[in-house]
């Protein structure tokens, strides 16, 4: 079916205005993550593009459409009257989706496309207020493109409606004035609608506009330090990060592989370190283990809410800068490598009854903060870090089957003996201290007795790791029922067992829930951590006396003198989560992280402090450095006689002087050689048999027959002959060959010229028999050619002289056979057209 | 041509609008410090600054070529071509709408009421090199003048349609507005000046004997006996009869007085449109039928007179002289009169039109028209209708005054506009 122009305008602009229509919309629904509204959109798009645009089966009357509006406008009233604050900006922007859907069912005019453009313009304005991944930037990208496309038709067809209704006056009987002749129809070749010109023009329209985008945002100052951190309407869900935390919440989280926060470890001079061990990114701790449920002492206040302190910076000390972007989180926790202390204004406050972290604000939003850090020695994460503060041994020494008794002189810690057997305390004990007597080191080596537990259950094969739920026996105590019956379980239960294993022999441990990863970017040099990267570990305490030397390391040892706390990780090296060979999906999704941290970093947390240090001072510097260079007088002279000394030295002797000249002649004469080829059609012809068929057919053959000719034509201008204006190819050719006919019978050199002319004729106007054949004739001919016309001679010769060109017998083989008598004349000559006989 | 062409840009409606909306994305971006704002702002900003260059190349190189016939009588309609070429090799121009410029008599050309349109303009929506375009307008002019259309306004508002970028072609050409021309039906006497010649072949001779004696012939049926030589046809013994040189064509004066008062009203200019019609139709029949000469006086603002033998080229003179004539206050109808009588032989027939509602035959000269120097002018006539016929010397003298309310039934000019 061949469409007229104006409905393939039409249905092009339609099809661009569904488009535009939809990815407005996803952009919006990306901001307020939901689906529900671009699947709407999407649907409506295609709906109506095909049954209002396509096949008019669906088109909405007027009364109807108005209908529709006041019932979009009612519900989206209600649902302000049930929404506040920057939900509103959700509710506002679910109309206009609303009233663009409506609008695409109507039939289409200027007016109604106008109206499209605008709501879907709004709407992308509207998601401008969320905040976005670097998806956005790639879907406004497209937009922009699907954007200016509909604009570029949309004028094609304001101008064609404004002809049209020109015309239809134009066709009253009555009709004054002037309008566009009725019988001018637009002819079918006019390019409307979707062309490849058209769409070649677009897309470097849409580049450059994207360019001066990028270059104005780059460029535009920036007013305060604290750009908009954008809507986040549904926070990311989080378990472990409260008061208190059973065992088992963190599988469900497990399989999630939502981006929870980026790390970026760098040196104090801001420059990236790679850290070579797993990185743990410490939330909250926890001493107290009840009834399946790990919790916070309730004995000790809260509210010890602090500001951080600063770290040690001594000799020996190694500080790291840690800088953590966080996803917006239903919890105030925060996380970083521990022991952290205070580097930027970040608003954040530090629990020390806690030992938390917390931001300031509740609101759910994106952050991004800078700590330092001294957990990092040699590229690695130490195992154990000093204690901050005194530690109360008692509260990490406390074991389930305990409980407070009252007593006249206060609560008393006693023993439960029903717990103890019934949930099967007793075997865990029994357990210990087996493993207690297993071990080499003596009862009193905290560190040793806690690395053997740790490998017990980590390396000994007993116990595996699993994601899965495990059935657990209901009258035992789960971390007993992992330990003694199913011997399964993920990280908390590892962490959880090892904890109560260690304090059954006395030593001193917390549980610390955060996150683990692996997964360090090494394009953009940060670590991606997700919510499958949620982790239990275990902290056991150290004292003073049990430090030694060589876990100390380099650090001083006085930086514990309240003792340290010894990292434990007892899961089975299988459930690491670290795989050396990355898949090319894996590679992909790193592209596409680090495109996302550049996004964050560069576009949506562009402030006044980034923007000097890394856009303006850079550039300051640069320009001053070349200033500096370009008015350097010292500079400048050295720069002269380091040329002088090259210049001795390369024409030190008279043998390097002919050689340098030499090569030099060689490389013109190659050049020159080099540019004849190329203005050979030859070259042209041996091109076009290495392009695709369809390009030479299509694109190259007339430009090839017209190219041979041409350089025909030059041939002929040598020898002081013009085409006029009003000569056809064929008469022009004619003309010479008649002009030097001395025998009855022509030259092979005219037979050739006659035979090109008909071939190009055969391939120019030849209704599309382009055959090889035909190629091969028209190139064989001009390189006959070419061989056999005289070369003029050089200008001054010819002046008023005439010369008669030799003929075969005096020339040879190679000469044609006839002769050219041409009267050569200066090239400034005014006179035009072919030479009159000689 | 056009390459080196003043090129003007501006903002359309549309890119007003749009340019409001890019000044408010920017002003939130930087008021609330939102950056993805700010990335808006610039992605909106940029298609607007860099549709000027991309507006304004799009003019370059561009060849224009208008074709309309040199003249035309007004109400007629008029069909103007213009073809547009690009002269560069590479690219096309798109999206090239041209306007063009009409102009009456060295002022603006006003389009006629109810034709609320913009001036005439033609669309192309793509040219490219070596292959000329042609579209085409048209309309009806409906005053009689010289028109100079041009220059041509090449406009555009490619790509986006949010500015457009304009310049002046100076491709001037002028048409000759003819005055309309009507329906004469006046009286049989001077009917016959416009019998075509093939109809006098068997007509009845009248007894009067109009011209110079030729030769005798026989008696045929139906001639009449006073031309019987009697004579001859008793030498002869038969019925001759003289037979006599009719002067089938004769010579015309036509003159039109397009007097308006001082402060004329629209029913002045009307009138002497009138006039000057009437005297169009009339130089156009004449000229039609060929084998008279034609003496044109128009009274106007000056006097001017163009006279010749009927013919196309002579009916083109007369055309364009009443076409540019001018009419005027000046009363100078005596001396009109009298170069009037000057210009017309004792055989030619004068027909006077004029724009005045008073009676000719009070003029003092009208006498030595009427009746030759001699005579005296006669009593005044009722004005009921003042296209008299009357015989002179010869010839036949009649005056029409357009002011006349039974004028419309000598001249009708409300010709049906084609279609």
């Amino acid at each position: 079916m061949t469409l007229s122009p104006v409905r393939r305008l039409e249905l092009s602009l339609q099809f661009s205005v569904a488009c535009m229509a939809t990815l407005g919309t996803i952009l919006l629904g990306l901001g307020q993550q939901s689906q529900v509204l671009p699947t709407l959109a999407l649907l409506c798009s295609i709906l109506s593009f095909l049954f209002t645009d396509l096949l008019p089966l669906l088109v909405l009357r007027q009364w109807m459409t108005n209908l529709l509006m006041i019932a979009a406008l009612a519900l989206v009233t209600f649902n302000l009257t049930r929404s506040s604050g920057l939900i509103h900006v959700l509710s506002m922007a679910d109309l206009l989706v609303y009233l663009q859907c409506i609008l695409q069912f109507q039939r289409k005019n200027t007016r109604i496309f106008r109206y499209l453009v605008t709501l879907s313009a709004f709407q992308v304005v509207s998601a401008s207020a969320f905040y976005h991944s670097v998806l956005f930037g790639t879907l406004l990208a497209l937009y922009l493109l699907t954007s200016l496309m509909v604009m570029l038709l949309l004028a094609f067809y304001e101008v064609w409606q404004e002809q049209n209704d020109s015309q239809s006056r134009g066709q009253q009987e009555q009709s004054l004035g002037f309008h566009t002749f009725a019988g001018d129809r637009i002819p079918e070749t006019s390019p409307l609608g979707f062309n490849a010109r058209l769409l070649g023009r677009l897309l470097g329209l849409g580049l450059a506009s994207l360019g001066f985008a990028i270059a104005t945002f780059v460029v535009v100052p920036r007013l305060s330090s604290r750009p908009w951190p954008g809507i986040s309407p549904t926070p990311l869900r989080t378990v472990g990060f409260d008061r208190r935390v059973s065992l088992g919440e963190l599988g469900f989280l497990l399989e999630d592989k939502t981006p929870v926060m980026r790390a970026e470890i760098m040196d104090m001079d801001g420059n990236p370190v790679t850290v070579v061990a797993p990185v743990y990114l410490r939330g909250g701790c926890f001493p107290i283990y009840r009834d399946g449920k790990w919790e916070v002492n309730p004995f000790v206040a809260d509210g010890q809410v602090q500001n951080l302190k600063a770290l040690y910076r001594g000799p020996g000390q190694s500080l790291h800068r840690q800088r953590i972007l966080l996803e917006p989180l239903d919890t105030t926790d925060v996380f970083a490598i521990w022991p952290y202390g205070q580097w930027d204004d970040a608003p954040l406050v530090y629990d020390a009854s806690l030992t938390r972290l917390f931001r300031l604000t509740d609101r759910p939003q994106r952050v991004s903060y800078e700590l330092i850090t001294s957990a990092i020695e040699n590229q690695r994460l130490v195992d154990i870090v000093p204690a901050i503060d005194p530690v109360i041994r008692e509260q990490y020494l406390q074991l389930p089957w305990f409980k407070w008794v009252p007593t006249w002189w206060g609560p008393r810690l006693q023993i439960d003996e029903q717990m103890y057997e019934q949930q099967g305390w007793n075997r865990v004990v029994e357990l210990a201290r087996t493993w207690a007597d297993n071990c080499p080191w003596p009862a009193s080596d905290h560190y040793h007795i806690a690395r053997f537990f740790e490998q017990q259950l980590a390396y000994s094969g007993e116990y595996r790791y699993s994601l899965a739920g495990v059935p657990r026996n209901a009258t035992l105590d789960p971390v007993v029922d992992f330990l003694t019956e199913h011997k399964e379980g993920h990280c908390e239960y590892f962490a959880s067992a090892l904890a109560l294993l260690l304090r059954c022999r006395g030593i001193p441990t917390r549980i610390v829930i955060g996150y683990k990863t692996y997964d360090y970017n090494t394009l953009g040099h940060f670590y991606q951590v997700r919510q499958n990267d949620a982790h239990a570990w275990v902290e056991v305490y150290l004292a003073r006396d049990q430090i030694t030397e060589e876990l100390v390391g380099n650090r001083p040892l006085d930086l514990f003198r309240y003792g340290g706390w010894l990292r434990l990780d007892p899961i089975p090296p299988s459930a690491s989560g670290f795989f050396a060979s990355q898949s090319a999906w894996q590679r992909f999704w790193n592209a596409y992280n680090f495109l996302d941290h550049i996004w964050l970093k560069y576009v949506m947390q562009m402030d006044q402090p980034r923007q000097e240090s890394e856009i303006y001072r850079p550039v300051r510097n640069q320009v001053q450095k070349r200033v500096n260079w370009l008015f350097d007088t010292e500079g400048w002279k050295q720069r002269i006689s380091e040329i002088g000394r090259r210049f001795r030295n390369v024409f030190a002797t008279p043998t390097r002087i002919v050689g340098y000249v030499l090569s030099l002649g060689v490389l013109v004469a190659l050049v020159w050689k080099l540019f004849r080829i190329f203005q050979n059609p030859a070259w042209l012809w041996w091109l076009a048999g290495r392009l695709p068929r369809r390009l030479k057919a299509h694109q190259l053959s007339e430009h090839l027959a017209t190219a041979v000719f041409r350089h025909f034509e030059r041939l002929l201008h040598r020898l002081g002959y013009r085409r006029l204006p009003s000569q056809t190819p064929r008469q022009f050719v004619l003309s010479v060959v008649h002009s030097n006919l001395q025998h009855d019978s022509q030259s092979s050199w005219q037979k050739t010229a006659l035979h090109l002319v008909s071939i190009y004729y055969q391939l120019r106007f030849g209704n599309g028999q382009k055959e090889t054949a035909n190629w091969d004739d028209l190139f064989r001919a001009i390189v006959q050619l070419e061989n056999h016309l005289p070369r003029p001679r050089p200008r001054w010769r010819w002046k008023n002289k005439s010369r008669e060109l030799p003929n075969s017998t005096q020339k040879g083989d190679q000469s044609p056979a006839g002769s050219i008598v041409a009267v050569m004349e200066p090239r400034h000559s005014s006179i035009r057209g072919s030479r009159p006989n000689a | 041509m056009g390459d080196r062409k003043r090129i003007r840009v501006h903002l359309t409606r549309l890119g007003k609008y749009y340019a409001i909306l890019t000044a408010g994305i920017f002003l939130a971006a930087m008021v609330r410090q939102v950056n993805l704002l700010l990335l808006l702002a610039g992605l909106v900003s940029a298609p607007l600054f860099f549709s000027w260059f991309s507006a304004r190349r799009n003019l370059y190189g561009i060849k224009v070529r208008r074709r309309l016939p040199q003249r035309v009588s007004a109400g007629d309609l008029l069909v103007v071509e213009i073809e547009a070429e690009r002269t560069i090799r590479y690219g096309q121009n798109w999206l090239i709408t041209l306007t063009d410029r009409i102009s009456r008599n060295g002022e603006a050309f006003d389009q006629p009421p109810g034709a609320a349109d913009p001036p005439p303009r033609v669309t192309f929506f793509s040219l490219s090199h070596g292959v000329g375009q042609i579209a085409a307008y048209r309309g009806r002019l409906l005053e009689r003048g010289r028109y100079v259309f041009g220059p041509i306004q090449v406009s555009t508002r490619f790509p986006l349609g949010l500015l457009e970028a304009s310049m002046e072609i100076p491709e001037q050409q002028a048409v000759l507005v003819y005055p309309r021309l009507g329906v004469l039906n006046l009286p049989p006497l001077h009917r016959s000046h416009f019998d075509h010649e093939g109809q006098t072949r068997f007509e009845r001779r009248s007894d009067r004997a109009s011209g110079d004696f030729y030769g005798l012939r026989q008696w045929r049926a139906g001639d009449s006996p006073r031309l019987v030589h009697w004579r001859s046809s008793l030498r002869h013994k038969e019925l001759l009869v003289r037979q006599f040189d009719r002067p089938r064509h004769r010579d015309v004066v036509i003159g039109a007085n397009l007097w308006i008062p001082e402060s004329p009203t629209r029913e002045d200019f009307d009138r002497a449109e009138k006039a000057i019609r009437f005297a169009a139709t009339l130089v156009h029949d004449l000229c039609r039928q060929g084998g008279n000469h034609i003496s044109l006086g128009i009274a106007g603002k000056k006097t001017e007179w163009v006279s010749g033998p009927a013919s196309p080229g002579f009916r083109d003179r007369a055309l364009e002289l009443l076409t540019l004539t001018t009419v005027g206050c000046r009363d100078a109808l005596e001396t009109f009169l009298i170069e009037l009588r000057r210009r017309a032989s004792p055989e030619s027939d004068v027909i006077v039109v004029t724009t005045q509602d008073r009676d000719l035959s009070q003029v003092s000269m009208y006498g030595t028209i009427r009746y030759g120097r001699e005579s005296t002018p006669p009593e005044p006539r009722s004005d009921k209708l003042r296209a008299n016929q009357l015989t002179a010397r010869g010839g036949q003298v009649a005056t029409y005054s357009v002011a006349a309310k039974d004028f419309e039934l000598i001249f009708s000019d409300q010709t049906k506009v084609e279609s």
